[in-house]
């Protein structure tokens, strides 16, 4: 982005303050406030139009001037906080990458060395620990899918679910997630402690999605993990000396990308993926996304004819949006990804299973990243990946619409997948826990569901300048089980079983 | 010779409390001063030295210090419809509650004296020709020494969390900038013109940093101000007003581009017309001053986007600035 660039966003951004002063904004009470200006403030940051500091100085001089104009005084004086993105050293990665001093994310702080000890890796579990009745009789397992660790840090992906009750007449099932507490030790003999975590709501779900926390992480040489003990004093054995599964993973260099298409792909991204959680349900973000491509434009950052405003238009148009301009367009103008999300979008013919498999990846925009298996639903799946030098900063922002003290939209690695039968999956959430024993755990919640007849999955990851693409394996093994699913745990006789996770 | 930017403006006085008593504070050709401290930088280097300061040197210190501040432009008023909602009550409970670090201009205002007195805010634009300087003194009473007015309370809203050095001088100079806009809305004009003025010419002198990068917020702060004038002077909504600042001789340009008003106009249009209270007289936007002084000047007006400017000789009647008598 060039100084006159740079400046011409500005101006821009500061006449929207202007015009928005005219309307005598009340800013009612203190905390975030996503006026106007905040969220052109925040698509300019995000796409390095403008930098973090100068958005933040017109926000802040915003909220000021309209307190002092509403007799609200606290944003005259709170508003002089300048949030942690926008100090002095905050870099994007996918600035660095375009060797431009504008700003649209913050850097992780734990950006790894090269080859240094926050090099994540992973290796695959795939079994199941039983465990012991906890309340109403009711007893838990856990699918161990993978164990992902860095030189300081380790967890396993997890897979939780109440399997059964040992008393017929017992309480309903509990709302939580099983909690029975296990431990670890190597074959060193040394001790660990494990924590679930990153469990989410207690909503009496069927699965929880969780990390399985070591503490201390394993050090360099162990050769094997034991966890447990489940129930009748089971252990799982995890083999870290493991060779990697088979998981094929193919790095292609991609023409650079500006960070304003990212955004709009990304924007069209989220449609979809809202749209195919409720129908008719894209229709509320269609002005925020009018919004984002009107600063875009108005800004200088994107021409109104740039294929990224045509295409996400053409999108709009078949969601029946309107985003302000533009019309139908040709499906070969539109991403693979969206015409499979326009024909299966709401797809609900997931199965019920796990993918426990783990692959290592290259280094991308400058983030190191392993996948730590999956687990498939009837209407979506979530994949496990660890991070170390990324966090998914912003990410749902159009959505939840960021708020000042969060960090802005991150757009320097964007995540797809696409499945063995064709069917294309976006990132429709990702989530991470604020333990620091499972720092870097990233649930991502991909939409639609894994086809049914899917035997392999392709993680996309695209960065500034390159795309890696993961091919981990789905395939049904011939009990019904994907690979790496173990072999069911006995039920005591008499006792109901729990439904057969790959029926 | 072009008069200078200050030209239009008529002298104003407030009153503030300093020390035991009350004094007044006197603007007046580009300068703020006080009466009763005539060696103004004698007594800051005193309080250098572990002096007290006096509260007309502190506010008279503060006025310098943001003399080219461009939060002036930022959070000052925009039109005659404008009015901040800063009072003294404001600034000593935001001095209350956020400690001694923005406490580093006290300048509590005294009681004016006398009846008649005028409450910032309330007297929007420079006075009327009267002979001599129109008071424009700050409610209140009640001694600044020791903190805030009895029964200041801390602000709802405000963070109680730790802040930085950084934050904590910004802090302390947000304040001390409000309590330059407590004087009142005549000095508020004044303090705008006068950073306008420091900026016209390519930057203050001695200003840290490329000027070059303070252009976005001088075209906003231009913008701000023309589009509530231009606008209703061509019944267009202001947003249709687009504005550039104009560099080099001549007045500018203003434009019909169609759809709305495109102009461009030097930083000191804000200076020697916006601030004095005469963008829009008799159907013109006035663009230039080139004559006179307060209360009678000549100026530039345009009666229509893309018309040449014409010679006018306007007058200000109290808060009013109209053609001069004979003018029509």
């Amino acid at each position: 982005m060039s100084g006159h660039a740079a400046a011409a966003a500005e101006i821009y951004l500061r006449l929207i303050a202007e015009a928005e002063l005219r309307q005598r904004p009340v800013l009612s009470g203190p905390g975030p406030h996503l006026h106007r200006v905040w969220l052109a403030a925040a698509t300019l940051a995000a796409v390095g139009a403008v930098g973090p500091d100068v958005a933040w100085q017109v926000v802040s001089e915003f909220e000021a001037s309209a307190g002092l104009r509403s007799r609200n005084i606290g944003p005259v004086i709170s508003s002089l906080r300048r949030p942690s993105w926008a100090r002095t050293g905050a870099r994007p990665h996918h600035a660095r990458q375009y060797g431009s001093a504008a700003v649209g994310a913050r850097q992780s702080p734990t950006r790894p060395e090269a080859g240094g000890p926050d090099m994540p890796t992973a290796v695959q579990v795939g079994a199941r620990l039983p465990l012991p009745a906890e309340r109403e009789g009711w007893y838990g397992e856990f699918c161990l899918l993978s164990l992902a660790r860095t030189g300081s840090q380790a967890a396993l992906a997890v897979a939780a679910r109440w399997a059964g009750q040992t008393r017929r007449a017992a309480g309903p099932r509990p709302r939580h997630a099983p909690h029975y507490e296990v431990g670890a030790v190597d074959d060193r003999g040394v001790s660990y402690q494990t924590s679930l975590w990153d469990v989410g709501l207690e909503d009496g779900r069927d699965w929880w999605d969780c990390h399985l926390g070591l503490d201390p992480a394993p050090a360099p040489g162990t050769r094997w993990l034991e966890v447990g003990p489940g129930s009748q004093g089971r252990r799982v054995r995890i083999d870290l000396t493991a060779p990697p599964g088979t998981v094929r993973v193919v790095t292609e260099p991609i023409p650079p990308v500006s960070a304003a298409t990212r955004l709009l792909d990304q924007a069209g991204d989220d449609l979809l993926g809202i749209e195919s959680a409720t129908t008719g349900a894209s229709a509320q973000l269609a002005g925020r996304v009018r919004q984002v491509i009107r600063d875009l434009i108005g800004s200088g950052t994107l021409r109104a004819d740039d294929p990224a405003v045509l295409r996400l238009a053409g999108l709009g148009w078949r969601l029946g949006l309107d985003l302000g301009l533009g019309g139908p367009v040709p499906a070969r103008a539109l991403p693979a990804a969206w015409i499979s999300l326009l024909a299966d979008g709401h797809a609900h013919d997931g199965r019920d299973a796990v993918a426990p498999f783990a692959a290592d990846l290259p280094v991308i925009g400058g983030a190191r990243l392993a996948l730590a298996g999956l687990r498939s639903a009837p209407d979506g799946a979530t994949l496990h990946v660890m991070a170390s030098g990324w966090e998914p900063e912003g990410h749902g922002w159009l959505e939840r619409g960021t708020g000042p003290g969060d960090s802005p939209l991150d757009l320097s690695l964007s995540w797809r997948a696409r499945d063995s039968t064709g069917r294309w999956h976006l990132v429709t959430g990702m989530s991470r826990g604020p333990a620091a024993q499972t720092r870097g755990m990233i649930k991502m919640y991909l939409t639609p569901p894994l086809h049914p007849a899917a035997t392999a999955l392709d993680v996309i990851v695209t960065g500034p300048d390159r795309q890696i693409r993961a091919t981990v394996p789905l395939s049904r093994a011939a009990d019904g089980s994907w690979p790496g699913w173990p072999p069911r745990a006995p039920v005591p006789p008499g006792l109901p079983t729990a439904p057969d996770p790959g029926q | 010779m072009r008069p200078a930017w200050w030209a239009a403006f008529p002298p104003c006085e407030a009153r503030i409390r300093c020390g035991a008593g009350e004094h007044a504070l006197r603007w007046a050709e580009g300068r703020l001063s006080s009466a009763a401290h005539d060696d103004t930088e004698g007594e800051l280097v005193l309080a250098a030295l572990g002096g007290e300061k006096a509260g007309c040197v502190a506010t008279i210190e503060a006025w310098g210090v943001h003399a080219d501040d461009l939060d002036v432009l930022a959070l000052g008023p925009r039109s005659p419809a404008d009015d901040l909602a800063v009072t003294w009550e404001l600034v000593d409970e935001l001095r209350a509650a956020l400690g001694p670090a923005a406490r580093s201009v006290p300048m509590r205002p005294g009681p004016a004296p006398g009846a008649g007195r005028a409450g910032p805010g309330t007297g929007s634009g420079p006075p009327g020709p009267q002979p001599g300087p129109v008071a424009y003194a700050a409610p209140g009473s009640g001694p600044l020494r020791g903190g805030p007015r009895p029964g200041a309370r801390p602000l709802r809203g405000l963070p109680a969390r730790r802040l930085s050095p950084d934050q904590e001088r910004a802090r302390a100079q947000r304040v001390e900038l409000l309590s330059l806009f407590a004087l009142g809305r005549p000095f508020q004009q004044r303090l705008s013109a006068e950073v306008a003025a420091a900026w016209s010419d390519g930057g203050p002198a001695g200003a840290a940093g490329d000027p070059a990068r303070a252009q976005p917020a001088l075209i906003a702060a231009l913008a701000g101000r023309l589009a509530p004038a231009a606008g209703p002077w061509l019944g267009l909504d202001p947003d249709a007003v687009q504005a550039a600042l104009h560099e080099g001789p001549g007045w500018g340009t203003a434009e019909w581009d169609g759809t709305g008003l495109r102009a461009a106009l030097p930083l000191s249009w804000l200076a020697r017309v916006w601030a004095p209270g005469f963008p829009v007289v008799d159907g013109h936007l006035i663009v230039d001053v080139v004559e006179g002084s307060w209360p009678q000047v000549q100026v530039l007006g345009l009666p229509a986007p893309g018309a040449e400017p014409a010679v006018l000789s306007i007058r200000a009647d109290r808060e009013h600035w109209s053609r001069a008598r004979g003018e029509r």
